[in-house]
């Protein structure tokens, strides 16, 4: 006998144990709805007064789903940049995202391949933090059809999607509300700030500190540089540094 | 830029979205990376945002060289007030409203 249709449908064709680990993830990452959707609103703003198109920022907004990257490349895509530099900077901001993959995959090789790479494509920087608070240790083996591996791929959907849909409503409301912001109120000034408000808390530490103030001194010295040079410098010294640093012995650093 | 360069700007950012998030998904563990070039890339992202961030703070609009600084500036004051705001609540709303409204008063009294 074939399986009812609702069988086949989120959420009303799951089991109870899928629904409140999927409820248990939703709530969780509800508690930081606000600060997600701000984050998204403030995206939005400034997609929507940048040269991108109203349906060009809705697409961007959906498909590429990554703020800190998209507030990076904004102002070279007006600034009128190449697209390969453009590119080459989405991919450099993005690179925290490899680490976050690293820490996900031993979490979820109960699951197959394309279902672990939806997981991996929807874990922004909330769901990652918070799926990490809540489970530690990975699954053995032998849990793999266990309800705990179940528990864990619902809570991660929970996490995921409810973070997509506070994401995406904050990002759209600031595309939508961008044009009825006069042009001279200098609202691209807002993905500035935005990206400060990124800066502040990854610089809690002595090396992130020279590390920063070495990117800034070269970002501003080679601006005039062309193909965004400094950028590329900037990079490469931080690069050079964090070897050097890595070398000091623990020891001497002051926390 | 032409539209069709923003659209190969943004499927291609939304594939580095999908590398970045999946790349150890797909590998496993079959592939581990080194920790010296995991160590080596963590402050990359950084010092990209850093480099994108400090001209446009530090150098007025339409200046390309350190020569041009000018104090007079509303980037370098309302850059300054957003820092200060977030470093202190850790909120994105003060830091918005403080930093636009520095900058925003600067820009027209100074």
């Amino acid at each position: 006998m074939k399986p009812p249709l609702i069988s086949y449908i989120p959420y009303l064709g799951w089991s109870q144990l899928k629904r409140m680990a999927y409820r248990d993830g939703v709530s969780m990452i509800s508690t930081s709805a606000i600060t997600i959707s701000s984050w998204g609103f403030v995206t939005g703003l400034v997609m929507g007064k940048s040269s991108l198109s109203f349906s060009e920022a809705i697409f961007m907004s959906l498909a590429v789903y990554a703020g800190t990257g998209q507030l990076a490349v904004l102002p070279l895509i007006t600034g009128g940049f190449s697209v390969i530099t453009v590119l080459l900077t989405a991919l450099v901001v993005n690179l925290r995202f490899i680490i976050f993959s690293i820490g996900m995959q031993s979490h979820f090789l109960h699951l197959p391949l394309f279902k672990r790479c939806i997981l991996g494509y929807f874990n922004a920087d909330f769901s990652y933090l918070m799926f990490n608070k809540r489970y530690a240790e990975t699954l053995l083996p032998s849990e793999y059809q266990s309800d705990k591996a179940t528990q864990k791929t619902f809570f991660m959907i929970g996490l995921t999607s409810g973070g997509w849909t506070y994401w995406q409503v904050g990002s759209i409301l600031g595309i939508l509300l961008s044009s009825q912001v006069p042009n001279s109120w200098g609202l691209e000034f807002a993905g500035t700030l935005a990206l400060i408000a990124i800066i502040v808390p990854s610089i809690e530490n002595t090396a992130a500190r020279w590390i920063s103030v070495v990117a800034a001194f070269v970002g501003v010295a080679a601006y005039s540089l062309p193909y965004k040079l400094n950028l590329t410098f900037a990079i490469l010294a931080a690069i050079a540094l964090a070897i050097a640093f890595d070398r000091i012995p623990k020891t001497k650093e002051k926390q | 830029m032409s539209s069709i360069e923003i659209i190969i700007i943004i499927v291609g950012m939304t594939l580095i979205t999908v590398l970045t998030r999946t790349l150890f998904m797909i590998l496993g563990d079959r592939v581990e990376l080194p920790d010296i070039i995991l160590r080596a890339i963590r402050y990359a992202p950084l010092a990209a945002i850093i480099a994108i961030v400090a001209p446009e703070i530090i150098l007025p609009p339409g200046a390309n060289a350190l020569s041009q600084f000018d104090w007079h500036s509303a980037n370098i004051w309302g850059g300054l007030a957003g820092f200060i705001t977030y470093y202190f609540s850790r909120k994105m709303v003060p830091t918005m409203l403080v930093g636009m409204a520095v900058f925003s008063l600067v820009r027209y009294w100074l």
